[in-house]
């Protein structure tokens, strides 16, 4: 009974174990993708390309690059705010 | 961004910059930087210095954050904006004699006359445009130079006549048509790209504009150990990884300077596995992805995220490559 029940829990683990890559390339050929066409560009276009709201950040004027904002912060005496990221934070991530 | 955060930003210079670079470099840029935020000492260890910085020209930290709690950030502001009020005035000047320009930038590069594209990248999920788009977005800029434009155009370029853009394709199939809706991945190698395919037409002539039509498709497949050599990319581990996608769109060239004024692309692409940092944590199950490339007008020269893989004449390469790991293992000095 015990060991019934322990076989219960865990076949379904074994069936749950990550495939191998080459399964998963032929998973990812059965999901469709859409037709396109040339008529359908503008839509597309406003579909994917960032929102207003998701370029919020560029409601700040930044510079692009550390050097520059060191030398601006001291020609205008104002403090520096830096954003820094691991890839350019303005995108290219 | 919050609007309070915008409204802050006014009382500030803000600049905004890649952080890895400048916390291991050697450029005078990333030792002023290093010398600011690790109390005037070169930074040796890997610790993340991202984040948000209140700075001064002297190279003071006057405060930090790393967070995206916006009470946080504003916090943090007004602290820095206090601090500065009360900093004496030879403190907000770069010291004499300090550099701060660096002699290598990947911007440098910047192909003035060229083609520079501005590509994003979103999930998609199988209702496509029935659906609501994903907040899973990522921006990367594609650069191609005037004299890889001008190669790539037949001339004369009259309507009717088709052609292949094999070598754009390559680039963007290489490059920019990869999965960082979430995070940063990795490129891939040429060798693994198993089908690239972009057909141009001239399809009209409006003046001395040659409307081209696109249609395309791509297949990379990375699969196996890592192809692309020591750099910056070398993963720890092999991930097996692919995508593959359908391409639509159309562009303007002028016929008398062969230049390209317009240029849109379209691509839906199926992606599986994962890679390193790309956000997909464990999950390497397949999914959809949505590519829209533009012709930039802004002048924006951020770098291509692979552009040191780019492998060009016109790319100018660093004397000191950026996989360097420390200022120690290069041995320089603390100049």
């Amino acid at each position: 009974m015990v060991r019934g029940m322990k076989l219960g829990l865990f076949l379904p683990l074994l069936f749950v174990a990550p495939l191998p890559t080459s399964a998963q390339e032929e998973l990812a050929r059965k999901l469709s993708l859409p037709e396109l066409s040339q008529m359908d560009l503008p839509r597309w276009r406003a579909f994917i390309r960032p929102t207003e709201k998701e370029r919020g950040y560029a409601g700040v004027r930044w510079l692009p690059d550390f050097a520059s904002g060191i030398r601006r912060s001291e020609a205008e005496q104002k403090p520096l705010l830096f954003w820094a990221m691991n890839g350019h934070p303005l995108g290219c991530t | 961004m919050d609007p309070r955060v915008i409204a802050k930003a006014e009382s500030f210079v803000c600049a905004a910059d890649e952080v890895w670079r400048l916390q291991r470099g050697s450029e005078a840029d990333c030792v002023f930087f290093q010398k600011a935020v690790n109390q005037g000492e070169r930074i040796t260890d890997r610790g993340t210095r991202q984040g948000t910085w209140i700075m001064t020209p002297g190279g003071g930290v006057l405060a930090r954050v790393n967070s995206r709690n916006i009470d946080d950030v504003l916090a943090t502001l007004e602290r820095g904006l206090q601090a500065w009020r009360e900093l004496p005035a030879d403190q907000k000047r770069v010291p004499e004699g300090v550099k701060l320009e660096p002699q290598h930038r990947w911007e440098h590069s910047y192909p003035q006359g060229g083609l520079v594209l501005e590509r994003i990248v979103r999930e998609l999920d199988e209702h496509a445009l029935s659906g609501r788009p994903s907040a899973r977005w990522n921006r990367d800029m594609c650069w191609f130079s005037k004299e890889e434009v001008q190669a790539m155009l037949p001339s004369p370029l009259r309507p009717g006549s088709s052609f292949d853009l094999s070598e754009l394709a390559r680039r963007l199939a290489r490059f920019h048509l990869v999965d960082n809706a979430r995070g940063q991945t990795l490129p891939f190698a040429e060798s693994e790209l198993q089908r690239v395919r972009l057909r141009a037409e001239a399809i009209a002539k409006v003046g001395d504009t040659i409307v081209l039509a696109l249609e395309g498709e791509t297949l990379a497949r990375a699969k196996g150990p890592w192809l692309l050599g020591q750099n910056l990319w070398k993963p720890e581990a092999e991930l097996a990884h692919g995508i593959e996608t359908k391409l639509i769109g159309r562009a303007n060239v002028d016929g008398k300077s062969g230049a390209f004024t317009d240029f849109e692309l379209l691509g839906v692409a199926r992606r599986w596995g994962r890679t390193q940092n790309n956000g997909r944590g464990k999950n390497d199950e397949p999914g959809r992805l949505a590519f829209h490339l533009l012709i930039d007008r802004s002048g924006t020269r951020l770098a291509p995220t692979f552009i040191d893989l780019y492998d060009r004449p016109w790319v100018r390469l660093p004397e000191i490559p950026g996989w360097m790991e420390s200022p120690a293992e290069i041995g320089l000095g603390d100049d």
